[in-house]
């Protein structure tokens, strides 16, 4: 288990690596001179002096080879430097950021599996029936709606339309921004802040809710069919011990591995979300932070991004042996 | 073995009307709707079982002995599957119309299922001893710790070393035919009065069948039950039954003791089946297939399923017009379902001198 | 009927008289496995309507153009008109048909769809493969790029190809092929090294079959099911993704309807013509729900197990 755990830790240390680099190297084949967006701004036209100038005080004069050996011993060093745009520690703007993301992402998690499961395990217990056949329209068609669409319908209803007619107090979600940043223990919101949570994490709950439901239910029913489901029943156990005990136990693997790795998914790529409701979480500043060039934020969040991903999927992996005892003795016993 | 064959129990268990007899089916007829048509997988099937036997229902692929087993314990899925007709009497009463909740007492509690290949009919992710502890926790009421006690007791008992260790330990980690005897130690954690077996040694090297039979018939001596042994290899069944029914395409067409059916077989088709088994003796008559092929069970021959393949057919006979009833040769409970039975079996008197 | 008998009689040793009957039977019971499939499919309501969706849609893309007003012309004095007798879905905000630009915006969403599909399946399927059977260090390469690749957020992928090849459908397709082949290749992978391990492959290989004939004439087409459902949801992928990466603005650019960026650039006019929401919108969802209700049904029909 521990060569299986130090093993995952370096693979997971090249993935870093290669994908800093990339990141890096591509960054200097963006068009336009970063110097001068840096320097300018929006488009507006700048004195070369200036350009120059800004060039050099950001160190993007030096060889790219040069800078990817500077920036890499930052990065190891976890000093990220400080942003191109306005000169803040970059540590500090991801200890900003990160909070409302994280936030964000655990709610929908818990959205997500919540409903996600209840929905998949009724599939699957009525198979065929009208309630099934209806979610599973549902479910189809509500996977088929872009992010961005759901966000903004969402944002009509309860904003603008709630508004302009008159609808009770309650339902008049605001639609934009993190609003009053109170939550308790951290992690749960004050009743104001949830009004502004909710929309957001429906919106970015909501394909992974229906992917979860899905696998939910295909899962429950191959597991059904299988031989040791039989065997619990030649037992005479009781339908509900079965489903419970044998079933969903074995059917929940492959569902939890999932919703596993949806949440590093969901942290870091919420960008869509993020923009949409204009939630100053770490995807919507990766956005920015590409539009503005900001070379050490960019890298920076870049490194954030995958090493979370590699964490929670390092976690997955290893708990899955826990719930899975046939992979537990993977390379070693028969 | 660590278990002692001892002196058998006195008496059976329980049994207030006193007799041996434990299962009577009487005419059960099964069928299967499928998208293709009605597979009429069971047709007319009747035997009994008493205390003490070792029971063999011996049949090719497809010829409704899975089937017939399956049903004793409404383990069918009923949407395809449909129990049209018949009775399956359990100490008097019938199973068939038996309570959900009954059922649930029966099985496991009163009759045990043994499956073909136990590293798919255990669950991979239990340990065996919670599961073999599982039987008497819903069945007797035990409490955890007593019940894994059991079980510990039931793997001991299977012939199993190790056996507290191995209990904490799961399927995939048990060989072939560890799984076998770890599955019969699960089925008799209860005390069962029938044990069936459906294929408990195909999926099993040969040597490793023989152990895994032993331990079938020192545990039905060891708690008084009786077994019904499903297979399609004559050679078990002649090394551990004490009577034998072979089936056809959903019929039985003979049975009777195990040497009355192969010593003495009055049937075409276990004629036929007896004659494609090689045998040690070294006889020089060359193995003779049964030729033809298995029959539709969607579009059965008319009259004797078999006739088609059948080497002592008379076309101008009934054979081809008439089901032949399971009638009763000699004295004995010998049966057998030809019309020509006594001149089938003489002429393999004949030919076997 | 003699010759159906000889048929299968080449295996079996000999044909009893009066057994034709039951030879019809089992002839006629052995469909093609394929033919099942589609009967499968085609009994699938849910397939259909994903099938009647699609058609219609690729009617719409390609006889479309031709009967619809110019999605560039804008109509000065017009812009954000609700919908009427002239422009069907109304106009956008510097007075664009918006219905012109819809049908165009789903030609483009189904043309990225499909190429992206197409591609990326190839090369899933052929880096997958490789993977799968030559395994060691070639595998390793492949696996530690697909991981690489996972963790980075497409969205950067695609502001890099636009480095590459400048701004535009290209980079678009460039980038949705780089960031797709992944699931592709795992599947293949996953696929090849079971397959390897089956007694066909060692049967194959010990009469002296050639290797790059086993893989294509007797391994692939027993991987092909999941890559098939695979691709047809892909394509419903692709052109989720290729809306979201045009609202981002890192996709198709202006002028060039494409149905994410009309919704993105539309953003402040809802609340006046929530058409321009809801069309480009809707447009999006019945193309990404015909592909997706296909593959769900693909899936169901190619599954054996499900048979009674």
């Amino acid at each position: 288990m521990l060569s299986f755990i130090v093993r995952r830790v370096f693979q997971l240390l090249f993935v870093v690596w290669g994908a800093v680099t990339l990141v890096f190297f591509l960054y200097f084949l963006l068009p336009g001179d970063a110097a001068e967006i840096l320097a300018g701004g929006d488009n507006r036209a700048v004195s070369e002096t200036v350009v120059t100038n800004t060039r050099n005080k950001l160190g993007l004069d030096r060889p790219v080879i040069v800078q990817y050996g500077k920036y890499l011993k930052s990065i190891v060093t976890f000093d990220f430097g400080k942003s191109f745009k306005d000169g803040r520690e970059v540590s500090e703007i991801i200890k900003e950021r990160a909070p409302a993301s994280l936030r964000l992402a655990v709610w929908a998690i818990m959205l997500e599996a919540s409903v996600g499961i209840s929905l998949g395990i009724l599939s699957a217990k009525r198979k065929n029936s009208v309630a099934d056949t209806v979610t599973t329209i549902t479910a189809a068609v509500a996977s088929a709606i872009p992010v961005f669409v759901l966000g903004y319908a969402f944002q009509q209803v309860t904003g603008v339309y709630a508004n302009n007619h008159d609808w009770p107090q309650w339902l008049r979600l605001p639609v934009q921004r993190i609003g009053p940043d109170e939550w308790y223990l951290w992690i749960i919101p004050s009743a104001e802040q949830f009004r502004y949570l909710v929309q957001p994490m429906i919106v970015l709950a909501s394909v992974s809710t229906i992917i979860v439901a899905r696998l939910t239910r295909t899962t429950m029913l191959e597991v059904g069919k299988a031989e040791y489901v039989r065997t619990a029943r030649a037992k005479g156990l009781k339908e509900g011990v079965i489903t419970r005990r044998h079933t969903l136990r074995n059917a929940m693997i492959p569902v939890i591995t999932f919703i596993g790795i949806d949440f590093g998914t969901l942290i870091t790529a919420a960008i869509l979300t993020e923009t949409v409701f204009n939630w100053p979480g770490l995807g919507s500043k990766l956005v920015a932070s590409a539009e503005g060039r900001d070379l050490p934020v960019l890298l920076a969040l870049t490194v954030v991004v995958v090493l979370v991903y590699g964490i929670v999927n390092l976690a997955v992996d290893i708990s899955y042996a826990w719930f899975d005892p046939r992979v537990r003795l993977a390379g070693g016993e028969r | 073995m660590s278990y002692a064959i001892a002196e058998p129990q006195p008496g059976p268990i329980a049994d207030s009307t006193g007799d041996r007899r434990l299962l009577t089916v009487e005419d059960l007829e099964i069928v299967f709707n499928t998208t293709d048509g009605v597979v009429r997988a069971v047709n007319q099937v009747s035997f009994t079982i008493d205390r003490g036997d070792v029971f063999a229902v011996v049949g090719e692929s497809g010829s409704g002995k899975s089937v017939t087993a399956l049903s004793i314990l409404g383990l069918l899925p009923k949407p395809p599957a449909e129990v049209v007709g018949g009775r399956i009497m359990w100490q008097g009463e019938n199973l068939l119309e038996a309570t959900p909740e009954r059922m649930r007492h029966v099985r496991g509690g009163e009759i045990a299922m043994i499956f073909q290949d136990p590293l798919t009919a255990l669950n991979p992710v239990h340990s065996v001893g919670r599961q073999i502890a599982e039987m008497v926790r819903i069945h007797r009421g035990m409490k955890a710790k007593a019940a894994m006690a059991h079980a510990v007791a039931m793997l001991d008992l299977v012939g199993i070393p190790q056996a507290d260790r191995r209990a904490r330990m799961y399927p995939h980690e048990f060989s072939g035919g560890m799984r076998q005897r770890a599955m019969i130690a699960m089925a008799i954690a209860c005390r069962p009065s029938l044990l069936i077996a459906d294929e408990p040694t195909t999926a099993l090297d040969v040597t490793v069948q023989a152990q895994v039979l032993d331990v079938l018939i020192g545990i039905k001596d060891e708690i008084d039950s009786a077994i019904m042994l499903i297979t399609h290899d004559l050679g078990v069944v002649a090394g551990m039954a004490d009577n034998v029914m072979v089936m056809y395409a959903g019929r039985g067409v003979e049975e009777g003791s195990v040497d009355e059916v192969f010593d003495d077989s009055s049937h075409p088709y276990t004629i036929g089946l007896m004659d494609s088994v090689p045998t040690v003796e070294g006889e020089d008559a060359p193995l003779r297939p049964i030729g033809g092929q298995p029959p539709s069970m969607i579009n059965l021959p008319s009259g004797c399923s078999f006739h088609p393949r059948c080497r002592f057919v008379h076309p101008d006979g009934p054979c081809a017009t008439e089901v032949p009833a399971l009638l009763q040769i000699g004295d004995t409970s010998h049966r057998s379902a030809c019309h020509y039975s006594s001149e089938v079996a003489e002429i393999r008197q004949e030919e076997r001198s | 009927m003699s010759d159906l008998s000889n048929e299968i009689v080449n295996d079996t040793a000999v044909v009893m008289p009066g057994a034709e009957d039951s030879l019809k039977e089992v002839v006629a019971a052995t469909r093609s496995f394929r033919q099942d499939s589609w009967r499968r499919f085609r009994s699938n309501k849910l397939a259909i309507v994903g099938m009647a969706l699609v058609v219609f849609l690729l009617v719409v893309a390609v006889i479309g153009p031709f009967l619809v007003q110019n999605p560039l012309a804008q109509e000065r004095l017009l812009y954000k008109s609700p919908p009427d007798a002239n422009h069907w879905f109304g106009t956008d905000q510097i007075g664009r048909d918006v219905f012109a630009r819809v049908v165009y915006g789903i030609r483009l969403s189904l043309f990225i769809g499909l190429l992206v599909s197409l591609l990326e399946v190839f090369v899933g399927i052929v880096l997958g493969a490789m993977a799968g059977w030559f395994g060691r260090y070639f595998d390793t390469i492949v696996m530690r790029l697909v991981d690489i690749l996972l963790a980075i957020p497409y969205f950067l992928v695609a502001v890099a190809m636009i480095a590459v090849v400048g701004r535009g459908t290209s980079a678009v397709v460039i980038t949705l092929v780089v960031t797709s082949w992944l699931a592709t290749a795992r599947v293949v992978r996953a696929g090849m090294l079971q397959a390897k391990q089956f007694d066909y492959v060692e049967a194959a290989r010990a009469i002296g079959v050639p290797t790059r004939r086993i893989i294509t004439r007797h391994i692939m087409p027993n991987i092909i099911q999941p890559v098939l459902v695979l691709t047809a949801i892909g394509i419903g992928s692709a052109v989720l993704a290729e809306s979201a990466l045009s609202f981002l603005g890192v996709g198709v650019q202006e002028p060039t309807p494409s149905l994410g960026l009309m919704i993105s650039r539309s953003q402040s006019f809802f609340s006046e013509s929530p058409g321009l929401l809801i069309f480009p919108g809707l447009a999006i969802v019945i193309t990404v729900l015909g592909f997706l209700l296909i593959g769900d049904g693909l899936r169901d029909a190619l599954d054996v197990k499900d048979e009674v």
